[in-house]
């Protein structure tokens, strides 16, 4: 394991503070960023279009200047180093491969600015070709690559430099489906093998989720959580990143006497919450229709609308008076299949529903 | 936390150094003369005055209108049939009329001029022929034969840019139109007109400017009919010491009267007409009987009447002569007449255009990629003061810059380097175009990838970004050197013996009506440059320069 990047460079965490980015002066694009990124962490920026996530990256990378705050790696501040100093490989959206250079003086560029020559050099391309799977495309030129091809020229080239961090912005958003799930395993493969500390980005959440040691969720410039996948899905902690990640069902409720009431029903929850409106997140998948499950629920009147059958799975869309629900029916029989059209009970199992307060943050019951 | 002054901050403010000493301070020193007093050496406004007072200054005034309205509408007409023929009907030879057009561009200016003259003038051969015949004709000289002048070298402008437009017209609006019953010649007008406006005001812009901005077409052959560009010049170089705060006066006038024009284009063409997703493309339709007969006659007429001056030129020049009289048959009189003249003009070509466009392609490609990679205040306000060059007449900028370097602090004028340096201000904003032209086709991740792995960003522009962008640079950089090599106006003005190019000694020829060895030196000049036009398209990308 751990080839050569623990050599070079001692155990050391990235820590952005108090970052700041202002576009003209007025348009906050982030703001007051703080993260620690641990060492050979993969460390995923998640967010939809616009958020921020090249522009944290590009600061991080020294092509765009922070109005406040500090990226500090180990004990050394690099926000003030030039970014040809920083010692950051990037991999581009676009490849960005030099379509002057053939394969070999691609990986090599950045060796000979680091002066770089004969067998060092030979050997540190072969190594980084050899990383991504294309010995002997040497002599090849871009033009001459594919897609997935030059990707991986372009991930080579960022790794030969022995990079302190690796950045990847929407690497893989250029490629077709499969090829899209093939490449990040690989790229999942080599940082695991590397120990390299990696940041990536992608709007892309089942992405985020199968590749990354941690998520950090985005949003308009602001940090919504971090956590690990497992985290982030189960137990979001924000509106937004309940709704962003995997599909999720919101119902209108409010707080009345420290108990939930939804609709008619109201049930403790097991403690004291503040009053006021509240939103009631449920995964379509910990939804049940019929039966009475042997835990706590909730459970409304339903009427099914339609069911679409969709081969391993299927999902019924359940009509309630609260409104519109998505349920996942993960035992697909020809029975539940042809349930459409008929009235059914929704059931809202305690243990799994969270719930936000109008400020987007989630509301826990606090012990009485 | 500040920005840091990189290499691209300190190169624009070169940038601007060169801008303020080249542009600005010599057009500031016309612009004060103007306003001087001749007699009292105090600010009036008497110059301008005079040319409203003053029949022959006020007559220029309305032909340097005429002239302009005339030639533009010459060429547009004449530009824009041509392109219409072409992009609607299947004419043969298409390759061949493109290069014809293209080679019209870069014949040196004034050569219309006088083949007219061969062929019309007073001895014109053409005339003399028809009068044996009996029949006789007005010869060309006067307003009407610079109209024509103008509108035959002009069109090929109006062709290329047009034509370009209309093969990016969505032929469905077209069929559209039919669909719902409008008759061809309608549609003509009122879809596919409408639909290129951009590209028709834009010819016509240029076809203004560059015919009031013309000098050798209204000397050589408007004999009553002179302009505010002779006009400028006459006072300027007359022999009884000039008159520098009218020369000035006028040559104010001729940039207000182009400014007030690149304003209203402006206007004419701030509707975005360009179409959402572009459709299919025009087939061009077959032709048949008569209307094949009409439309191949009519285009190759505009054609032969724009390649007729090169022509005559070349066939000339290998005429017999007797002194400035040409005799029957053929010979090599002309060329052996102007051999020892030969070295010097074209040694001096060669010199200042070499020089000149040296510091176009450096300059433009660093000042180029700066406008377009860091947009800010600063080089956005660069790249508009460089259309000021665009409407700067030749004459104009002569004019400027022999008034301002020939005091202290800085005495140019006699200089090879005044040449070089006018040459340089006036053809960098083209060059400039073409580096940004090929700079939008390199990713700016591209560069970021070099800056990332290691590269002072100022070593990624020689490794990375230049060698991506060198063809666009080399056809770039020959279409300005075609350009210097065949500048007339600016060099008239600030020429001496010494210093003296090959367009220049082909006026004088020409001025003392010595036709013969004027043609074979514009021969020559025409050779070297259809060489290099052939160059610059084999590179590529010189369709794009254009
Ligand atoms: N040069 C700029 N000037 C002004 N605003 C900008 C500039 N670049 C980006 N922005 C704005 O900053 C915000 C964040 O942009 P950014 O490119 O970081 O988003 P992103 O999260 O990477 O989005 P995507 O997923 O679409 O790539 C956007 O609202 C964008 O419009
Ligand atoms: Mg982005």
């Amino acid at each position: 394991m751990n080839k050569t990047i623990h050599g070079v460079f001692p155990l050391s965490n990235i820590i952005i503070s108090n970052l700041s980015k202002m576009y003209d002066g007025k348009t906050s694009v982030l703001d007051d960023i703080n993260i620690e990124i641990q060492h050979g962490e993969f460390f995923t920026l998640l967010g939809p279009s616009g958020c921020g996530k090249t522009t944290l990256l590009r600061i991080i990378a020294g092509f765009l200047q922070q109005n406040t705050g500090t990226i500090v790696y180990g004990k050394e501040r690099i926000d003030t180093l030039p970014a040809h100093k920083r010692n950051i490989g990037m991999v581009f959206q676009d490849y960005a491969i030099f379509p002057h250079l053939n394969v070999w003086d691609n990986v090599a560029f950045g060796l000979k600015a680091r002066k770089l020559g004969g067998e060092d050099l030979e050997q540190r391309v072969h190594e980084a070709l050899a990383t991504v799977r294309l010995d002997g495309f040497e002599k090849r030129m871009p033009s001459a690559l594919s897609g997935g091809q030059q990707q991986r020229v372009g991930i080579a080239r960022a790794l030969a430099i022995r990079p302190r961090l690796l950045l990847m912005d929407e690497p893989l958003s250029n490629l077709d489906a499969k090829l899209r799930v093939e490449m990040r395993e690989d790229i999942r493969d080599i940082q695991r093998e590397l120990g390299i500390t990696t940041i990536y980005v992608t709007h892309d959440q089942e992405e985020a989720l199968a590749i990354s040691d941690r998520i950090c969720v985005l949003q308009g410039g602001i940090i919504q959580q971090v956590g690990e996948p497992t985290d982030i899905y189960w137990n979001p902690t924000r509106i937004f990143t309940a709704g962003f990640i995997g599909t999720m069902n919101f119902l209108p409720g409010a707080i009345q006497d420290g108990d939930l009431k939804l609709g008619n029903t109201s049930i403790s929850l097991g403690g004291n919450m503040p009053s006021g409106p509240v939103d009631v997140a449920v995964r379509p998948e910990d939804l049940v229709l019929g039966d009475v499950p042997a835990e706590p629920c909730i459970t409304l009147a339903g009427h099914v609308e339609k069911t679409t059958f969709l081969g391993r799975e299927a999902t019924s869309f359940v009509r309630t008076e609260l409104g519109h629900l998505t349920a996942s029916i993960v035992r697909v029989s020809p029975a539940n299949l042809a349930r459409t059209g008929i009235d059914t009970p929704v059931h809202l199992p305690l243990s799994r529903i969270k719930v936000f307060g109008r400020n987007g943050n989630i509301l826990e019951p606090e012990a009485a | 936390m500040k920005p840091r002054m990189d290499v691209w901050s300190w190169a624009l403010v070169a940038g601007w150094v060169i801008i303020a000493a080249m542009l600005i301070y010599p057009l500031q020193s016309i612009v004060t003369a103007s306003f001087t007093s001749n007699l009292t050496g105090e600010w009036s406004l008497e110059n301008y005055a005079t040319i409203f007072k003053e029949k022959q200054y006020y007559r220029s005034l309305i032909n340097t209108f005429i002239g302009g309205f005339g030639g533009m509408c010459g060429a547009l007409i004449l530009g824009i049939t041509l392109a219409a023929f072409v992009s609607r009907f299947q004419i043969k030879g298409r390759a061949f009329i493109s290069t014809i057009a293209v080679m019209a561009l870069v014949t040196p200016p004034f050569i219309g001029a006088y083949s007219w003259i061969i062929l019309f003038g007073a001895n014109g051969v053409v005339r003399k022929g028809l009068m044996s015949l009996g029949i006789t004709i007005p010869p060309i000289y006067g307003m009407w034969g610079v109209i024509l002048v103008f509108s035959l070298k002009l069109f090929p402008h109006v062709f290329l840019l047009t034509s370009a437009a209309l093969q990016n017209i969505d032929a469905s609006l077209d069929d559209a139109a039919e669909s719902l019953g409008m008759p061809p010649m309608q549609r003509f007008f009122h879809v596919t007109l409408r639909l290129i406006t951009p590209a028709v005001t834009a010819s016509a812009l240029l076809t203004f400017i560059l015919s009031i901005a013309d000098f050798g077409t209204p000397r050589f052959i408007g004999r009553q009919f002179q302009m505010l560009s002779t006009e400028a010049y006459v006072l300027f170089s007359s022999e009884t010491g000039g008159n520098p705060g009218m020369a000035s006066a006028i040559s104010i006038m001729l940039l207000l009267i182009s400014l007030v024009f690149v304003i209203m284009q402006r206007w004419a063409a701030r509707h975005d007409l360009s179409q959402g997703s572009k459709g299919r493309t025009r087939v061009p339709a077959p032709l048949k009987g008569l209307k094949s007969v009409v439309v191949h006659g009519i285009t190759y007429l505009i054609i032969f009447a724009g390649i007729l001056p090169t022509l005559v030129v070349v066939l000339f020049s290998f005429r017999k002569t007797r002194g400035p009289v040409f005799q029957s048959g053929f010979s090599l009189d002309s060329y052996r007449a102007i051999w020892n003249d030969v070295p010097l003009a074209l040694g001096n070509s060669l010199t200042f255009s070499t020089a000149s466009v040296t510091g176009i392609v450096i300059a433009g490609a660093i000042l180029g990629y700066v406008i377009v990679r860091r947009r800010n205040l600063l080089s956005s306000g660069f790249d508009a003061v460089l259309m000021v060059p665009y409407i700067v007449p030749g004459i104009v900028m002569g004019i400027a810059y022999a008034a301002s370097f020939n005091t202290d602090p800085v005495v140019l004028t006699g200089t090879g380097f005044i040449i070089i340096a006018a040459t340089f201000i006036r053809r960098l904003p083209y060059g400039m175009r073409a580096m940004i032209a090929s700079l939008h086709q390199v990713s700016p991740s591209i560069e970021q990838a070099g800056v990332s792995l290691g590269y002072h960003p100022a070593r990624v522009f020689t490794k990375v970004t230049v060698p991506l962008i060198a063809p666009g640079i080399l056809a770039g950089a020959i279409m300005s050197f075609v350009t210097a090599m065949n500048e007339l106006s600016t060099t008239l003005v600030l020429y001496i013996g010494s210093t003296i190019t090959m367009p220049v000694k082909i006026y004088t020829l020409v001025s003392n009506g010595e036709y013969g060895t004027g043609s074979a030196l514009s021969t020559i000049l025409l050779t070297i440059t259809g060489l290099l036009v052939y160059f610059a398209f084999r590179v590529g990308k010189g369709r794009q320069v254009m």
